[in-house]
């Protein structure tokens, strides 16, 4: 490649380049930097260097550690689901029937409005009426089969199983990217083991899913990094408050509350590069054992 | 000596009035008798207003009220905090806006309008945060302003009261002393937050039919009876508490968990933490005061209301009975569908579904005493100017022009914010725009109810988020079972030690 090529690459790859340093590195390492600072936020002039004073504070932080505990509790639940739910779609939609682009569609409509895990406002708010306890969809349907009205967000013990519930209204992204895998599975050897009396329930769990498994990987991270940072639809369903009595006080909305109701946004910098650092450890864990269960063409299983 | 230059003043307004002395004889004789210019305008204005000049009076009033002072720049007006952005409130507060600006035509006002307060709390950070601050904050409830107050957001209004001779006594005392936050200021200091812009305090509203259907004699109107206690309240209650098969609390076989209907309900716990003489903080030891008796005793009465008399809904019930209401609007629902025989009510909700098309007669009786004091809640809204607005000067004509010409706020107040207005000459405003356009509910015991109003239930102290974070969360906990006893001394360590935080960082004024 010669000295102009080069130019010419760098010229169009410099929009992103310079909008990442601004938008993304900058602000990262401006919170790194406030992280180890009490830095009041709104007068800054006062901010002070404080070292390691913001971390020794949030191993001592009760409400930092429930807010923990909902949000892994939320992410035990709501990553299995997706997962599971998004595969089970993508095989009934992978079969060769008539209408069904129609279905993969309209499954997949749902993520155009509200993204991954449900996270819009709007779709938020759409879910706070399917929620209501007298006039809402969901106890609708419980009445139907006979079953009794339910709180959901209004109960301490389901508003983060109905968050869960919520956020599968952004399984069609794990879907179509299931489906994907799906339709690029090499079907000699799908064929290979039904012509060997491979039952479906074996081929699924001997063939389908091992070839699948690094799109499960990478679901798995991407949920997992999703269910972390979950945010917009417990500040709209709970108005702030994380509640009832903070059973839905996620980890995002406590930062939040740091930064913007406490206005302490070193604290609150320190909070987010500590849950940096649990996705990061957590997703080191996930691909140190992938090794034993993701399996990639051509290499070893 | 002050009655008789009050009297000369009545005399002078009635000539005025008659027109039998000049808008010129009228101001000069009461600058004569020692009144500030501003006073004078606000008399002017008033009298002009009365005789429904509204326009020549905005006008003369304004050049009195702000001395004429030759102002120019852009004012930002942050408009989020409760109230304010409805349809209905908006034409008014631009109507104010645009005859100021004609006045002063070297002034832009703009509106920056936020749906809710807690996204208006987040923007009003971002922008002082991102250097550029809203120049007034209008209105902003006392608990928003005790946020943000040591957090050196607003201007101390203090100096630029002192300067231009504005009266505060011409307010609803209540307001002038809240807008003072003698917990922050210190008690002797003539600093100010902000003017108040419109207020409101609670009464208790009961469900007429629900107590003739039980015989009993509606509670007293007047706040001076010393017999409506808080007892009394709870025997009330449980008189007019019944359950699935008809039985009150007390009677043999009585289900607490299939109540059809409370006796009380959207009563608020800490009103009677009040009454009962409890308090969060003292500013003269610099501590938190959720351990003392009183504290203990008067959460624990307004959990027992729940828990051991069954005569007002715990949250869970609240929210399974009230769902058809919506999310935050439970208790809204039940009153109005005569599941609640006595509530408290804000003067604000008179006009809210609370209080308007309610499919029954209620009235309107004085809070119950506590042991200690006659509590009410006082919720004032005031208008504050951003210490780092870059338009001081005209900010505060523009804040003067709203809040002090009378003519003004009483549009300001009642016609927008639908509150009561804080000027003593206009605080009737509410009444008789209420019972004109709800002859059947009498306002005046809201407007009696003034006196045992206090800004305790918003007052600031230091750390205050986290600190009320803290009570909100406890006070919670007991209403749901937990021993006040227990609960709160754990609360009042808790308290303290973020207290005791706050003042290794920050210095009071």
């Amino acid at each position: 490649m010669g000295r102009r090529q080069r130019l010419v690459a760098y010229a169009f790859v410099s929009p992103w380049v310079v909008g990442f340093v601004a938008f993304t590195l900058g602000p990262m390492l401006l919170s790194l930097v406030a992280s180890f600072t009490d830095y009041p936020v709104l007068h800054a002039a006062d901010t002070r260097f404080v070292g390691l004073a913001n971390y020794r504070t949030a191993l001592g932080d009760h409400v930092l550690a429930h807010s923990l505990v909902v949000t892994l509790l939320y992410a035990v639940m709501a990553v299995p689901a997706d997962l599971a739910v998004g595969l089970a779609l993508a095989l009934v939609l992978n079969a060769r029937a008539r209408g069904v682009s129609v279905f993969r569609t309209v499954f997949f409509l749902p993520v155009m409005i509200g993204g991954a895990g449900g996270g819009s406002v709007a779709v938020a708010l759409l879910w706070v009426w399917i929620f209501q306890p007298r006039f809402g969809l969901l106890n609708g349907l419980f009445g139907l089969v006979g079953l009794p009205p339910q709180l959901w967000v209004a109960s301490t013990r389901l508003v983060v199983p109905s968050l869960v519930i919520m956020s599968m209204w952004g399984v069609g992204r794990t879907m179509l990217i299931f489906l994907a895998g799906l339709q690029g599975l090499d079907r000699d050897v799908l064929h290979a083991a039904e012509m060997d009396g491979a039952s479906a329930f074996r081929r699924l769990f001997r063939v389908t899913l091992p070839l699948l498994s690094p799109l499960l990987l990478f679901n798995l991270v991407l949920d997992l990094i999703n269910a972390l940072q979950t945010f917009t639809q417990t500040y709209v369903v709970t108005q702030g408050q994380g509640g009832p009595h903070d059973a839905s006080l996620f980890y995002m909305l406590y930062l939040f509350r740091t930064a913007f109701t406490d206005f302490k946004m070193g604290y609150a910098s320190a909070l987010a590069w500590i849950l940096f650092a649990i996705t990061l450890g957590l997703t080191f864990l996930i691909f140190r054992t992938a090794r034993s269960w993701v399996f990639y063409g051509g290499g070893p299983r | 000596m002050h009655r008789r230059r009050d009297e000369r003043v009545d005399t002078l307004t009635e000539q005025f009035r008659a027109g039998e002395i000049s808008r010129r004889h009228f101001i000069g004789g009461l600058l004569g008798l020692g009144l500030s210019v501003g006073s004078a305008g606000s008399l002017l204005a008033a009298c002009s207003s009365s005789k429904g000049s509204s326009s020549a009076s905005a006008a003369s009033t304004t050049s009195a009220t702000t001395g004429v002072k030759a102002v120019q720049g852009h004012v930002q007006i942050l408009v989020g905090f409760g109230t304010g952005n409805t349809p209905a409130q908006i034409p008014v507060q631009q109507a104010l806006a645009d005859a100021f600006t004609k006045l002063h035509p070297g002034v832009t006002i703009d509106f920056l309008r936020i749906p809710s307060s807690n996204d208006a709390k987040t923007k009003l950070t971002v922008l002082i945060a991102g250097g550029t601050p809203p120049d007034l904050i209008m209105p902003m409830g006392l608990y928003g302003t005790s946020l943000f107050v040591d957090q050196n957001v607003f201007l101390d209004l203090g100096d630029l009261i002192k300067r231009d001779g504005l009266a505060l006594d011409g307010f609803v005392p209540v307001t002038a002393d809240a807008i003072r936050v003698p917990n922050y200021y210190g008690t002797s200091s003539t600093a100010a937050i902000g003017l108040p812009v419109g207020v409101h305090v609670h009464a208790l509203a009961y469900n007429a039919g629900l107590l003739q259907k039980a015989g009993v004699t509606p509670p007293p109107s007047s706040w001076d009876d010393a017999t409506w206690t808080y007892d009394k309240f709870a025997q009330l209650a449980s008189m007019l508490t019944v359950d699935g098969k008809g039985r009150r609390p007390g009677d043999a076989g009585f289900d607490a968990k299939s109540v059809k209907q409370f006796g009380a309900g959207h009563f608020f716990r800490e009103t009677i933490f009040l009454g009962y003489g409890g308090k969060y903080y003292d500013p003269a030891t610099k501590q938190a005061q959720l351990g003392t008796d009183a504290s203990i005793k008067g959460i624990q009465f307004a959990a027992d209301l729940v828990n051991k008399m069954h005569v007002q809904p715990s949250m869970t019930q609240t929210a399974a009975l009230g769902a058809g209401g919506g999310q935050g609007n439970e208790e809204q629902f039940l009153w109005r569908a005569g599941q609640l025989a006595m509530i408290d009510m804000c003067s604000c909700d008179i006009k809210s579904p609370f209080g308007t098309d309610v499919p029954f007669d209620f009235g309107a009786a004085a809070i119950p005493a506590g042991p200690a004091r006659r509590f009410t809640f006082l919720n004032l809204d005031v208008g504050a100017i951003t210490q780092a607005s870059k338009n001081r000067d005209a900010a505060w004509e523009v804040l003067k022009f709203f809040a002090v010409d009378p003519a003004n706020e009483r549009k300001l107040s009642f016609d927008s914010y639908g509150a009561f207005p804080p000027l003593k000459i206009n605080n009737d405003a509410f009444v008789q725009g209420i019972k004109s356009s709800l002859p059947k509910t009498d306002p005046a015991v809201w407007q009696a109810g003034f006196p045992s109003a206090s800004p305790d239930n918003e007052a600031w102290f230091p750390a205050f988020s986290e600190v009320n974070t803290l009570v909100g969360k406890t006070f919670d906990s007991i209403v749901d079972g937990a021993a006040a006893d227990q609960a709160m001394p754990k609360l009042q360590t808790d308290a303290q030690a973020k207290i005791d935080e706050w003042f290794t960082t920050h210095k009071l004024p």
